[in-house]
């Protein structure tokens, strides 16, 4: 256990897992209070993005150079590390469901969690750990510009792909895309690694 | 010396960054056509992103030196703390206007090019989204001057998008309970509901100007002053608040006034006059020849024709009030984003002569229901002597309203199966019950047994 417990705290699990925490804990009363069923949407999305891109700066070690000295195979640990920080996230807001009132359907938690942490991995393989969550929250944030903007009626394929977070659990364009980018941002993460 | 630090953190810290991010706004403008004020509207109502999001970025920027492990070494210089960070500051501030800006010219330029209507009042307004982005990149250095875990930044994003939907949200009580919005809420930032035919007051983009000025300077003495001068930070604020409170009106939605230039009337030179919007000048082409063929028909067709065909606008805030005209059919365009038509010349057509060339009466759908609309459709139908359209055969975006097949065929047949005059009549009494708005059953004035009266 207790390389283990290293490895988390040297990967900074602790201060991700609060942030998460601390993003539900702060959206969850919001959404209750609030009447309108898109802006519910709107909050469940975002504690769903806080959590994923909170383990974004724990996709680097200290030390990369040290890291890959290391005597052990790190694509699987990545990997596992990238799952495991999703299915953490994706817990920590579908939780909320043990009372009664959960913040955000299943579905779409697990889809939006799956894709976050894909765009979070492809984030930080591109731009570098520190840098990972400008990806999926430009993603997010240009997208509610784009919906905004567009007329409610309009859902053709392209601009559910753009628009995926945004869509209902059941526009399969969208699960689709959580499900590539998810994909995507796994096997480059687990291949490459953040990049220094 | 200053120019040069100036031009080095333009090149180094993340301002062409962020003036990159914001051409990513283009993707979703969709209403160049339009003119520019939907577009300077629109701009606007994208800072519920981009604010937060310059938020981020500015708080990232504020990481710098500690992300580095210079964080010591730089305070130990003898220059005092503003001569440090303001380049930085100015650095971020011009990438965040530049970048607003250039996407507000680049629109520009389509709109010329398509030649679309360009409202002055767009220009200073554009100026005004910019300065706001200004005061929320300068915010998110203050906020980062604090906060400097690593995680600061995305959640000071998350934090950002939550504050701008819960204000957007509580304040959005149009039509609730309290009654009219009061002016002040056009100080919210993101706040526009500029469309085609609005322009916004002076006093209010003055008023705007000021608030936007007031916060960019109070978040720069966040970041610049020591850590006891930062309380100044308030007078700004407050100063701004004091001038630009008396500029607003009582309510919001006196701050937004009909365009006279956007709604004045083109219409075509010879007779029979078809007149489109200056807004909307570009459709003109596409509406020629439907509008004519439309007054053509209804000329060889019914007693007391209508003669020009006219596009409709409603005035902000309020319902539409243009009164139902003999002599005039009215219209609202089907237009795409380059403010052209959408829908074929035969759809417009058809369009028109929805309800006999008259505009549905307030709230009938909701008393009558699809029944309406059937009446309507079908009087459209006889007009043009051919069975009503199936709404699967039409873009839904325009014609998803329309009533099932089986209801307007088995009435339009039965329609039909009267004598000519007959027919005639009843179309003719259905036009002058939609004039009159009266509470008459519509299909039964078409189809039903004793309908000619």
């Amino acid at each position: 256990v207790r390389p283990l417990a290293l490895y988390l705290r040297s990967r900074r699990v602790p201060a991700a897992v609060a942030a998460a925490v601390a993003a539900v804990a702060v959206l969850w009363p919001l959404a209750e209070a609030a009447d309108d069923p898109t802006a519910r949407a709107m909050l469940g999305l975002l504690a769903v993005v806080a959590g994923t891109v909170a383990a974004g700066p724990g996709l680097a070690g200290a030390d990369a150079d040290l890291d890959r000295t290391a005597a052990v195979a790190w694509p699987p640990r990545r990997a596992a590390h990238l799952v495991a920080a999703c299915a953490a996230a994706a817990r920590i807001v579908a939780a909320t469901a043990l009372t009664g009132h959960q913040l955000a359907a299943a579905g779409r938690v697990a889809r939006d969690a799956v894709g976050m942490s894909g765009l979070v991995a492809l984030g930080a393989t591109t731009l570098g750990a520190g840098r990972a969550w400008l990806v999926p929250l430009t993603w997010t944030l240009v997208a509610m510009t784009l919906v905004a903007a567009l007329p409610p009626s309009s859902a053709a394929t392209p601009q559910e792909v753009l628009t995926w977070m945004l869509q209902p659990a059941d526009a399969t364009p969208a699960t689709a895309t959580a499900a590539v980018l998810g994909a995507a941002g796994l096997l480059a993460y687990a291949a490459l690694g953040a990049r220094p | 010396m200053t120019a040069r630090i100036l031009r080095l953190e333009l090149r180094r810290s993340a301002a062409a960054w962020l003036a990159l991010l914001s051409t990513l706004t283009l993707v979703s403008y969709d209403e160049v056509g339009e003119g520019l004020g939907s577009i300077a509207g629109l701009q606007r109502g994208e800072l519920l992103s981009w604010i937060p999001l310059a938020l981020g970025v500015g708080a990232w920027q504020a990481r710098r030196d500690r992300r580095s492990r210079t964080e010591e070494l730089v305070a130990t210089t003898p220059l005092p703390r503003w001569r440090r960070v303001l380049p930085t500051a100015a650095a971020l501030g011009i990438g965040a206007a530049t970048g607003s800006l250039l996407v507000f010219a680049g629109l520009t330029v389509y709109g010329v090019a398509v030649g679309a209507y360009l409202p002055v009042f767009s220009v200073p307004f554009a100026v005004v989204t910019a300065v706001y982005l200004v005061a929320a990149v300068w915010a998110g250095l203050a906020v980062g001057r604090v906060l400097h875990f690593r995680l600061a930044p995305p959640l000071l994003v998350v934090a950002g998008t939550v504050a701008m939907i819960m204000v957007a949200l509580s304040l959005d009580d149009e039509g609730g309970g309290t009654g009219p919005s009061p002016g002040t809420r056009l100080l919210e930032p993101s706040q526009s509901n500029l469309g085609p035919f609005v322009r916004i007051t002076w006093p209010v983009i003055g008023a705007q100007a000021l608030w936007a000025v007031g916060l960019a300077a109070a978040a720069l003495i966040l970041v610049t002053a020591s850590r006891s001068a930062r309380l100044a930070a308030i007078v700004p604020v407050a100063l701004a608040l004091a001038a630009a409170l008396p500029l607003l009106p009582r309510f919001a939605h006196e701050g937004l006034v009909l365009d006279p230039g956007a709604v004045a009337l083109v219409c075509t030179p010879d007779v029979p006059r078809v007149c489109v919007t200056r807004a909307h000048h570009r459709a003109l082409a596409d509406m020629r020849e439907p509008g004519r063929e439309a007054l053509a028909i209804m000329a060889a067709k019914l007693p007391q024709a209508p003669t020009s065909v006219v596009e409709l606008f409603s005035s902000p805030g309020g319902p539409l009030d243009v009164p139902p005209q003999t002599d005039t059919i009215g219209t609202w365009l089907m237009n795409d984003d380059t403010g052209r038509v959408a829908v074929p010349a035969r759809d417009v057509t058809l369009s028109l002569l929805i309800g006999a060339g008259t505009q549905p009466c307030e709230n009938a759908v909701i008393s009558w229901g699809p029944v309406y609309d059937t009446a309507r459709l079908v009087a459209a139908a006889w007009l043009l002597d051919e069975e009503p359209p199936s709404p699967s055969s039409l873009d839904p975006n325009w014609w998803g309203w329309l009533p099932d097949r089986t209801q307007t065929l088995s009435a339009y047949q039965r329609l039909r199966a009267l004598p000519a005059a007959e027919q005639r009549a009843r179309v003719a009494a259905l036009r002058e019950a939609e004039l009159a708005c009266d509470g008459r059953d519509r299909l039964g004035i078409l189809i039903g047994p004793g309908g000619t009266g």
